[in-house]
Order: C-alpha cells, then structure tokens, then sequence
C-alpha cells in the first residue's frame, strides 16, 4: 500500500496501529443530520427524524467529527481501520438514527458528496460582505405581522384614562394593509370608551386584519359590548385570568358566550396549587381553548425550575425542524414581527426592553431599527452559556421569562 | 401562482432601476451589435432621441408611488441609468434629467447615477461624470485585436480612443476609478475569455464581466456569418490554457460555477433569502412560474420611443407600457394579462420540468412567442444527471460549497 494512503488526510480517519491492506470505507453523514461540538460534549441531531445522540469528546470522536464540521469534506469521510471499537461506536449509534452511513469503497468508489445543512441567510451575507441593509431597508414594512395596541390606560395619579393619540395611530396603520399583519391585539383599561372605537373597527374589518380583544377577567362585568355587528365573527375575545373563581369564569361565559365563536382563556399561575385548581375550572366549564402561562413573582422560582426549566431529559427530546435551526440562528420567533404600541404612544419591540420609538415614527423607520440596533427580535442564544452549549440551537428561542428571572438559560445545565 | 395587477404595483414602488434610452443613436458600428445587421429586430431603428419631458413624466410617475402610503420600504437605493446606443452623445438629456432628479428631495429614496458607454467620449465629460458620482459600465473587449469588432462607422478600430480615455481617468482620478468603474466584454472569435480576463485585469485590476452575442433574433440570411463571430463561454474557458486558475478567478463569471450557485441557492434548502421566509412556511411564499423577473422588479427600461418594458434585454416589441408628453401609459391589469398569457403557454411544458424551481428561462427571450418551446425543458433523467454534474463540479472543487454558501448574494 502506497505511503500516500496511510497518511492521514484531513478526510482520511486511520486509527490502526499496524498498516495492512485493509478495507476502506466512506463515512457520511445525511444532509439534515447537523453535528455541534463544544467543551466536552458533541451532539448529533437528524432534524429529519429529530434523533440526537450526545457523544462523550475523547481522541478520536472529536477527529471524526471534526472531520465532518470541515465543510471541505462535504460530510463524507475515509475511514481506514473499522477494529477500533470508538469508530465501531460512532458508526452503529449514527447509522441507528438514521443520521449517515457506512459506504465499502469497493461498492462505491467515487467519494459520495453530501451538501451539510449550512445557513446562507441573505440578508446577513449582504451586511458582511458590504455593510449594507438594502433588504431589509427595502422591505421594513414586510416584516411587521403582528401589533399590540393599547387603546387607554388609567393614569395611576388622576385615575383619567389616557387614550392612544388616533390621529397618529391612523396614519402609522395605513401601511397595514402592505405589511405581513394579519392580527392585531387589542388592549385597554375599557376598550368602548376609546373614542374611535367604531373607526378602529371597520378600519380592521375592511383590510381583512382579524382582532384579538384582551379582557381581564374581573374586569368583564364592566365590559360594555357594542351593538352586535358583522364584525364580531372577525373577533376572538382572550380573557386573562388571573386567581379566577367559578362564579367570575361563568359571568364571563353567560356575558360573551353567544356572541363571540372564538374566546381564548389565558389562565396566569404563579404556584402549583393555583395551577389545579385552574384547570379544575376549566375542565368542569367545558372549555376547550385554554393556554397555562407561568408568572414570575420573584418568590417562586422553585415552582418555574419544576415546570419551565428544560432538564436534561426535555432537551433530549427536543423536536426541531432544519428551518426552524436555521431560524434560531438569525431570529427570535417568540419576538419578530410584532410591536406594541402603549397609551402613551411609546412603541416596543419587546416589552421588557427600552422602547425603540413612539408613535410619531413611521413602521417602516421603527421596523428598521429594531433589525439593525434592536435588542428583540434579532435575540438569539448567541451569549454565554449559551454559546458553549451543544444545544445552542435546539432550544427554544429566549424569552421575556429570561429577562424577568435575570438568567440566560433556563435549563439545567452548569458549565464549569 | 399567477401574476396579479397587486404584485406590479408593488414591484413598481420598489423598481431597483430606471434604465433610459437616451438615444438610438451610436458613434461606433459593431459589427456584432444586437441592434446591428446580423439581426432581426422588428422596430426599426432611427437615431432618434429620448425627449427628457418623457424621462420627467416617468419619474413623476414613480414618485407618486415612492411618497404614497403604500411604499412598505424605509428607505432605498434607485438607480438611474443611462443606456443606448450612445448614451454620452446625448449628454443634456442626461444632465437634464440628473438635474430633475436632484431636486426632487425625496427622503425614501436615494439616487446613484449610472451608465452604460462606449467610452469614446469620456474624455469630453468625465469631469461631469465624477462630479455626480457616476457607475460607469465600460465597454471594451480586450486588446487591440480582440476588440476589432469595435468600429467607427468608418471601420476603424475604436480600441486606442477607449484605451486612451481610460487610462487617462485611472490616472487623474484614481479613486473614482477604483469604486465607479468597470468593464464589461463580448465574447466572440476575435477574443476569449482568458485574452479578456488577463488584458482588463491587468491593465486595470478589475475584474470584467463577459457576455456572450445572443443567440435569438438572427437574420436567417446573416446565421452563417453569425455562427462565424460567436464564442461560447464555457469552452473558451475550456480551451484556455490555464483553466483552472481562470476559473477560481473568474468565479460566478464561469458559467459552471454560475449554474451551481444557482443550484444550491434553490435545491439545498439552506439558503434563506428573507427574515420572513425563514418564519414561514414556504408554501405560503409560492413562486411564479418560468425564470422572468416580476414586471419592474428588476428594472424599469425606457425606449427612446417612450417604450416601457421590463429590461433592455429583451425585443423592444414586448412593450408593457408607453410615456409621452401627457404622462404615463400603465395598465397592471393588462400587464398581469400578457404575462400569465405566456406563462400559460409554457405551463405544459413546466409543469413537468424538473429544473422548474431554479428555472432561468426568461418567456421574453424564448423564440417563437405564440407557441414557444422551451431548450432549458429538464426531465427527472436529465435533471438527475444535471444534479450529478453539480456533485462532480463539488467533488473536483470541494472548497466552492463553503464559498457559495458564505459569501454569494444572488440578485
Ligand atoms: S438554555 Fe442555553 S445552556 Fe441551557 S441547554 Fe439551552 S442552549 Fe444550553
Ligand atoms: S431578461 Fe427577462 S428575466 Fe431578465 S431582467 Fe430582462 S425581463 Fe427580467
Ligand atoms: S420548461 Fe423548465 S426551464 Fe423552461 S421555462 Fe419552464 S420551468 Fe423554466
């Protein structure tokens, strides 16, 4: 056998000690299969079947694997000596979930070429490579699908109720209708008193932008429902609950029921006990379309470790899409696309970070800066310790819920 | 998914580029030029000029569209070009219009000026050009020789008035050279690829674009004398002596590595072009059928007849709209019309084309437009080889993934 076979090439794995004439084999690795390696960990996840598998770093593991992270190889790999049990290994668990495969030289003898899952996000490449925006600045108003308006608010000192300025709302939801928006989100301390309920209404009913209507539980009985009209089929009502009793659920329900199809409850729990008795209301009420969502009180992160941290047997089943990896690595799903607008005019891209402008600046202005100096929609698991995590972009993007607790992570994970 | 009335208005209000004919006229007479006697073209060609009212009421017109409620962009870059025949022989059209579109103050959208020339009268107005920070698009075909195709009307060579105009700006205003200019070549049999790379990249350290003469439209009685001057691409890439370093060099310029590009921009699903589309499903992003860019959304040309049409690529005859004094001639129903016309007229053939979602194939440069036939049809055996010829242009070449994927931008 010639030297130049024995030497090692950088897509040539030889792990044998003595070197005989041997079998050589192609090692490859699907084009959905994505392989990550950081400290002392290597995962491998088929976001095809979303099978992972989670290697132990040692000699040779991390030279295969770091072999196929080349992307010069093109996730295909020589394989010399197949004794070695760790190849052995690495082989069977890849071919068990279906990630790749073992290919005799002697059936195949041109090197198989496979395209690994490596993002080219547009967008990005263009601010890379010539610092420009040019479609994202062509494009702003595309990108906004989603708005959160609150119509009026009491004031805490003269308990008036200070109105969305409508002059200035109208103007900025003329470009609604050539945006991505096809829901927007209605909040206030009582919606008929806003002035241009009516005005508010049609406008979204002849652009086909379906509402949503935010009510508090305990504030339905103060509720004033307008006239029954067209509209209200376009109408989904989310009622927020918080520490709701039976009674306030079936004031609710005799008040909305015939005349709205779509009613959401959005049920707020802070502690296991409320959580039961919840969902005991729910159940005995019939009630099909109901979403649990935990509240931080600063005293109850036992309760969030038990119920929303992901500990290590969640993160193993973690079932994510190609797309949707690629999409952790440039956007935040939980965030993009939606702005709030607040009473006082201020307009968020996510409510707990500074607002990014008010209601005097156009959509498109304020859609541009959130995508070049915004700090929501483009938050991504980039910071530590997510960065040095294998499952970096498995998991769910972050959320209010790492802001409000004051951690990057909510897993289980220590990195020492 | 069909072309509707609401996709042209959009695209429209986002044109990248107004491209003017300013005049038909030209001060050389290539003897390969698609306007020129080896082809077919159905208008006729005076020397007439562009009236600058027509250029005025286009750009009223679009900004109309630029300062209405509908205009989804925060901002963007338009180009305004100047194309010909001879662009530089009509030069106060130009500075007219250069003129118009300064005071128009407009604060979505901002203006570069650009234009396509010959080069033999750089000499007389470049101080304007700089001035107003012009792209220039050069034409030149490489060395004397190779650009003996470029002739006065008196048959003389124009080669030592370019080169001379040339240099004298590389040398009196360097910077401006270095961002604003380059060059493009025809590909013919006084030339090849490699004579063009190597003359331009040395000569000027930049890197041309080169075209080949196209094929559609030839005069019957003129297809041996055409067949006599045309070059193809990929085999003067073939033939040169130096293949694989030209190539590495020219990079998308090599028609193979173009056709991968595109390959794996469609087929490897790893390419993103929008925040949107990586948050939808891609159903909801459909495609339109063919390879034709949407009306506009490329560029919108001006014929020195008051012509609209979606490019100056393509016969004058597929006119979608006209200007003149009076204003502007646009109907998005009827346009919406004559495209998903064509398209129907494709659609049995596309429908089992297997190539259909990299699809190049503009229906404008199809022959025969009442019952076209379409040369770039694959079916699954011959996509299937196709897509092999890709994975053995990677094999040979496995360094040109990690290019593609990281640094090309498409469009
Ligand atoms: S939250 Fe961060 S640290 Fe925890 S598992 Fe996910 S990526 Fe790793
Ligand atoms: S050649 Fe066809 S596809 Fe290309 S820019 Fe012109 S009209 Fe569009
Ligand atoms: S037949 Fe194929 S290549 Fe030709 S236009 Fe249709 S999709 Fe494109």
């Amino acid at each position: 056998m010639s030297d130049k076979i024995i030497s090692p090439k950088k897509d040539t794995i030889n792990t044998s000690v003595i070197n005989l004439e041997q079998a050589r084999y192609w090692f490859i690795l699907y084009k959905d299969t994505f392989v990550w390696i950081k400290n002392k960990d290597i995962l491998v996840y088929n976001s095809k079947n979303c099978k992972s598998d989670l290697f132990k770093i040692n000699d040779i593991t991390t030279k295969v694997f770091e072999a196929f992270q080349d992307i010069h190889n093109l996730y295909c790999i020589e394989l010399i000596d197949l004794e070695n049990s760790i190849v052995q290994d690495i082989i069977s668990r890849i071919e068990r979930m279906d990630a790749g495969r073992l290919i005799c030289q002697e059936k195949e003898s041109l090197k198989p070429i496979v395209l690994p899952p490596i993002l080219n996000f547009q967008p990005n490449l263009e601010v890379i490579e010539n610092n420009e925006y040019s479609i994202i600045k062509g494009k702003a108003a595309h990108y906004l699908n989603e708005i959160t308006l609150y119509l009026n608010k009491e004031d805490k000192l003269t308990r008036q109720l200070v109105h969305l300025d409508y002059t200035k709302l109208k103007e900025n939801l003329s470009i609604l209708p050539y945006s991505s928006v096809s829901n927007v989100n209605l909040y206030a301390k009582s919606i008929t008193k806003y002035v241009y309920w009516e005005e508010i209404l049609e406008f979204f009913a002849n652009n086909n932008i379906e509402i949503s209507i935010n009510l508090r539980l305990k504030e339905i009985e103060d509720f004033h429902l307008m006239e029954n009209n067209s509209f209200f089929n376009a109408i989904t009502i989310n009622i927020e609950v918080e520490n709701g009793t039976e009674k306030d659920y079936r004031i609710a329900l005799s008040k909305l029921k015939d005349k709205f199809q779509k009613i959401n409850w959005r049920i707020f729990i802070s502690e296991e006990q409320e959580y039961r008795q919840q969902e005991e209301i729910i159940k005995l009420l019939e009630q099909e379309t109901y979403e649990f969502i935990p509240v931080f009180t600063g005293k109850n992160i036992a309760f969030f470790k038990e119920n929303v941290y992901l500990t290590n047997n969640d993160l193993k089943d973690i079932e994510i899409s190609r797309k949707d990896i690629f999409m952790n690595q440039v956007l935040n799903s939980n965030y993009f696309g939606k702005l709030t607008i607040m009473s006082n005019g201020k307009v968020y891209a996510g409510t707990q970070m500074p607002a990014i402008g008010t209601i005097n600046d156009s959509v498109q202005e304020l859609v541009y800066k959130e995508l070049t100096q915004g700090k929501s929609w483009l938050r991504i698991r980039d910071m530590e310790p997510c960065c040095d995590c294998v499952y970096q972009w498995l998991c769910p993007p972050p959320s209010d819920y790492e802001l409000i607790i004051g951690s990057p992570n909510l897993c289980d994970k220590i990195f020492t | 998914m069909k072309l509707t009335p609401l996709h042209i208005k959009e695209s429209i209000c986002l044109v990248p580029q107004i491209t003017f004919e300013v005049t038909q006229a030209c001060n050389l007479n290539c003897a390969y030029c698609a306007y020129g006697r080896l082809y077919n073209s159905e208008i006729k060609r005076e020397r007439k000029n562009l009236p600058v009212e027509y250029a005025i009421q286009i750009i009223k017109y679009l900004v109309s569209f630029w300062d209405s409620k509908q205009d989804p962009s925060f901002s963007k870059q338009v180009y305004i070009s100047f194309y010909g025949g001879e662009p530089l022989l009509n030069i106060d059209f130009i500075k007219q219009v250069v003129a118009y579109v300064e005071g128009l103050n407009l604060t979505k959208r901002q203006f570069v000026f650009s234009m396509t020339t010959n080069a033999t009268l750089l000499d007389k107005y470049i101080d304007y050009l700089v001035s107003k920070n012009f792209r220039l698009l050069i034409s030149i075909d490489g060395n004397k020789e190779n650009h003996s195709y470029r002739v006065t009307h008196n048959k003389n060579n124009s080669f030592d008035v370019v080169y001379r105009n040339v240099k004298a700006i590389q040398e009196q205003y360097p910077l401006f050279f270095r961002d604003n200019v380059n060059f493009n070549a025809v590909l013919h049999k006084k030339n090849s690829v490699s004579d063009i790379f190597n003359f331009i990249n040395e000569e000027f350290d930049k890197n041309p674009t080169i075209g080949e003469l196209t094929t559609v439209g030839i005069k019957p009685e003129s297809k041996a004398e055409f067949w006599e001057t045309y070059q193809n691409k990929k085999e003067s890439i073939l033939l040169a002596n130096n293949t694989k370093t030209l190539k590495e060099k020219l990079f998308l310029e090599t028609p193979e590595i173009n056709q991968l590009a595109l390959y794996l921009h469609q087929y490897s699903q790893n390419v993103y072009n929008d925040y949107n589309e990586l948050l939808f499903d891609s159903s909801e992003t459909e495609r339109l059928p063919t390879g034709t860019c949407i009306p506009f959304g490329k560029r919108m040309f001006i014929t020195a007849e008051g012509g609209i049409l979606a490019c100056e690529k393509i016969d004058q005859k597929y006119v979608l709209g006209n200007v003149d004094y009076s204003g502007v001639y646009l109907d998005f129903d009827e346009i919406a019309q004559i495209y998903n016309d064509m398209y129907s007229r494709l659609a049995k053939q596309c429908s089992t084309c297997s190539i259909k979602n990299a699809c190049q194939q503009c229906i404008f440069t199809l022959e025969n437009k009442d019952n076209p036939i379409c040369r770039k049809y694959m079916d699954k055996t011959t996509f299937k080889r196709f897509e092999q010829y890709q994975m053995d242009l990677l094999r040979e070449n496995p360094y040109l993934y990690e290019k593609i994927m990281k640094e090309v931008i498409i469009n």
